[in-house]
């Protein structure tokens, strides 16, 4: 095959010159794009910072059970229910209310003991 | 490769000068790519466009190889892209001829011209940027060397692997 079939030269479309002018002109400036940019990354970032603030405002019931003492932690299981003797002196007796709560077990009740008086 | 203003920033026209001298080089280089004129020429205007915007840091003793070397990717991509266009169904085969050929002549022409097409489609690309580049754009090794950043003897040695690799396809390379 001859060498002038295999690299022929073709012309390119005319009007070339005067296109890419054209283009040059309708193109937005660097700064413009730059400052696009910028505020797409902008956005994205807020975006993203109200997704993980948001999720930090979800309650974990355990980790919230955890936090806030013993309780809650023992109603889900997390913290051994405590066993300890409890005494109501005579003075106290008016102000204190015991509740006695049966379970399945007959030799086994729980006493919910709480004081009547508000106090800091 | 010419300088127009050594370590001066590219104005509007220093790029037109540019333009007008390697319009139709850079445009059959990105031709053999994309095989599509409207596109190719798409392409060589990016190319452009892109020094352009980086103007305030092109220095215009480089600037050649530098544009180049853009539009060799930006050619690079939308063929990748074109590919993946064509192999998803979403976009019709690239022009293959402009006219159907009427006579016997016209359509030995075209089966030739399908012929090279196909055995320079079939270049790897490390291979077509050499023997494009030495062809179309006339570039010496040393050119081609700064505009793909590899060593003068691997543009040699490339070139002869492109054009073994197409005599293999179209048969002996006859001189004009």
């Amino acid at each position: 095959m001859k060498r002038s079939e295999i690299w022929k030269r073709l012309e390119p479309p005319p009007g070339g010159l005067a296109r890419l002018h054209a283009r040059m002109n309708a193109r937005p400036g660097v700064a413009r794009r730059r400052a696009t940019v910028a505020l797409s990354f902008a956005i994205a970032a807020a975006v993203l910072l109200l997704f993980f603030t948001s999720r930090r405002h979800a309650i974990d019931p355990v980790a919230a059970a955890r936090q806030q003492g013993a309780a809650p932690a023992i109603t889900l299981g997390l913290a051994p229910m405590p066993a300890s003797t409890v005494a109501i002196d005579g003075d106290d007796r008016a102000t204190t209310a015991l509740v006695e709560v049966r379970t399945s077990n007959p030799r086994v009740s729980f006493y919910w003991v709480s004081s009547t008086s508000w106090r800091d | 490769m010419a300088s127009n203003r050594d370590g001066a920033g590219l104005d509007e026209a220093t790029l037109s000068r540019l333009y007008l001298k390697l319009e139709k080089p850079m445009f059959n280089v990105v031709y053999r790519w994309l095989w599509n004129a409207s596109d190719a020429q798409e392409v060589t205007q990016e190319a452009f466009l892109k020094v352009w915007d980086a103007r305030d840091r092109v220095d215009v003793a480089t600037v050649e190889p530098l544009l180049y070397r853009t539009a060799l990717n930006l050619a690079s991509n939308r063929r990748r892209s074109a590919r993946l266009w064509r192999w998803l169904g979403l976009e019709a085969a690239s022009e293959v001829t402009s006219r159907a050929p009427t006579s016997e002549e016209a359509l030995a022409e075209a089966r030739s011209a399908e012929r090279v097409r196909a055995a320079i489609d079939a270049l790897p690309e490390r291979l077509r940027e050499v023997i494009m580049l030495a062809e179309y754009a006339d570039l010496s090794y040393g050119e081609i060397a700064a505009t793909l950043g590899i060593p003068v003897g691997t543009v040699g040695s490339r070139r002869n692997a492109a054009l073994a690799q197409l005599a293999e396809a179209l048969g002996p390379i006859e001189e004009p």
